[in-house]
């Protein structure tokens, strides 16, 4: 399958100011004599997606995520690298690229504040010359999965946060891109929001076709939404395959909980190494690697009066903070 | 309600305002020796000018001087690089005004009283050079916007660049012969403001001249060096933090 996003050797790298000293005098003296030093963003990025994906893109604050994210989507130039998305170098052919993607960036609002939603989609259709047949058509199908039709009329300013996501993602889709970024998209809402803009994310996925690529910090968000993950860390890729193989690097450590039937004394607990929440429950870490897992699950069930176990394996979030701290 | 209040009142408060200008013209004219060759219906004349050509740029492109180091601070001026057009178009075209519009008003019924009252007998090629001068002022108008944009692009934060356009605008408020020597050299040609109301009146008032075709020059060329500049900073975007 030909990639829809194909990048190799990408690098930024950004000339910023150095300020030695805090204060008053350091202050006077930067206007003086400035340093200047060049940090680089992201480097030796290599990626590829492919159509109808839904890709997390995650990783740390100041990671890199937003770098990337810009420069896919034409905003910024590359200090180095080759980029095609969609047969596309984005930066050289912006304004005809744009046209096939859609971008939403969940901290700066596309819509016109003093006016309804409604206004400003009927302006996107003017700027995307969106005929009038698929405009309505395109309208009225989102309008109906977010179940918007009243909100659309309100100033945008009378609406919440939440309603004002669903219509940021309206104005995203209106005029059909192929392949979508979102950054951010949940920042801030609350988990009914969260969950509307997620299977939102999946129906349109799934009936259009469309790609996502998602960066975002909510790790519940991965787990339900995206097949892809790849993961940033200070500028480089750390990880970049399926949520499916990110298991592959949990360890065989397994939390068990036990609920108990009568307060267990706090020396009995020692006894079994048990971390104990409250009298009536605890919960030991084992790993499942070593020969003794059966005995030491067998002990505490015979020897405690245990009325509910339950044994988790590490989940998704840890793996993940393993990954990038590792 | 808020917004046909806020149009109606700001029209009436502006369609007054500009109403006083021939006025303080009247008073600068009585009080003092005048405008060296300008009778005071010119000098009339020269404000209407002043007035309709202020509503129209302020009309068309008000809003962007704040707006432009607003999106360049905030990140902001990302969503314009992701429609399909030209970011400068973009930006050109969210400098909308309305309350400006009381000023155009006001600026075109004082430009036919002054015409009326001295008489003029407005010839047909002179109607066509005067809209000629109309759009190479806007051009050079625009062509000193994107300047501005491509120095808040570059700078970021500049609080007095607003106030140093402005000033360079306000050259444009005064007849060239109130100017001397060097001043007067850039005046016409170096940064013909006059392409925005001194031409289009000497136009009305039968009084070409050779600096005319320098200004137009100039202005067309500036556009062009606006514009190359213009997109070797856009290159240079660096935009804001998440």
């Amino acid at each position: 399958m030909n990639p829809i996003i194909s990048v190799q050797g990408l690098r930024k790298t950004f000339k910023v100011h150095v300020r030695e000293n805090e204060g008053l005098l350091a202050s006077l003296a930067g206007v003086f004599h400035r340093k200047f030093k060049y940090i680089t963003a992201i480097d030796d990025i290599n990626l590829e997606v492919n159509k109808n994906e839904i890709r997390a893109l995650i990783g740390p604050n100041g990671a890199g995520k937003s770098t990337i994210i810009k420069i896919l989507s034409g905003v910024l130039y590359p200090t180095k690298g080759t980029v095609k998305v969609l047969d596309y170098v984005p930066w050289k052919e912006r304004e005809e690229y744009v046209k096939r993607i859609g971008v939403l960036f969940g901290q700066k609002t596309q819509l016109t504040w003093e006016l309804p939603a409604l206004d400003t989609f009927a302006m996107h259709k003017i700027i995307y010359k969106i005929p009038n047949l698929q405009y309505k058509e395109n309208l009225s199908y989102m309008v109906s999965i977010f179940n918007i039709r009243d909100i659309i009329q309100k100033p945008v300013r009378n609406l919440s946060l939440g309603e004002r996501m669903k219509c940021e993602f309206v104005c995203t889709l209106l005029h059909e891109p192929e392949l979508v970024f979102l950054d951010e998209p949940t920042i801030g809402l609350d988990i009914i929001s969260k969950d509307n803009v997620r299977q939102f994310i999946k129906r349109v996925n799934k009936e259009r076709g469309v790609t996502f690529i998602v960066t975002t910090h909510d790790l519940n968000e991965i787990k339900n939404l995206c097949d892809m993950v790849t993961i940033v860390n200070h500028g480089e890729i750390i990880y970049n395959d399926s949520l499916e193989n990110l298991k592959v690097h949990s360890t065989y450590e397994k939390t068990v909980e036990l609920r108990f039937s009568k307060p267990v004394p706090a020396a009995e607990a020692n006894t079994y190494k048990l971390e104990m929440i409250n009298p009536f429950s605890g919960k030991i870490k084992i790993d499942a690697k070593n020969n003794n897992f059966q005995k030491k699950i067998s002990a505490l069930l015979i020897e405690l009066p245990v009325q509910d176990i339950s044994i988790q394996t590490e989940d998704i979030e840890t793996i993940i903070r393993k990954i990038i701290s590792t | 309600m808020e917004f046909r209040a806020d149009f109606i009142l700001g029209v009436f408060s502006t369609f007054t305002f500009s109403c006083t200008i021939p006025l303080v013209q009247f008073l600068i004219y009585t009080r003092t020796s005048g405008y060296p060759d300008w009778s005071f219906a010119q000098i009339l004349l020269f404000s209407a000018m002043l007035l309709f050509w202020s509503g129209i740029t302020e009309t068309a492109f008000g809003e962007i001087k704040y707006s432009i180091q607003d999106k360049v601070k905030t990140g902001s001026f990302d969503r314009l690089l992701v429609l399909p057009y030209p970011a400068i178009i973009m930006i050109l075209t969210k400098g909308f005004n309305y309350r400006s519009f009381g000023t155009i008003l006001a600026g075109a019924i004082a430009l036919v009283y002054s015409i009326l009252n001295l008489g003029i007998v407005v010839q047909w090629w002179q109607i066509l050079l005067f809209f000629c001068f109309l759009v190479i002022g806007l051009l050079f108008y625009i062509s000193l916007l994107i300047l501005y944009c491509t120095l808040c692009l570059a700078i970021v934060n500049m609080m007095r660049l607003k106030d140093i356009f402005d000033k360079l605008v306000s050259f444009s408020f005064y007849p060239a012969e109130i100017f001397g020597g060097v001043f007067k050299f850039f005046y016409l040609i170096i940064i013909p403001v006059a392409v925005w109301i001194y031409f289009p009146v000497q136009i009305l008032l039968h009084r070409l001249d050779i600096y005319m075709l320098y200004a137009m020059l100039i202005s067309i060329l500036l556009l062009f060096l606006s514009l190359v500049l213009w997109n070797l900073r856009i290159k240079k975007y660096t935009s804001a933090g998440g």
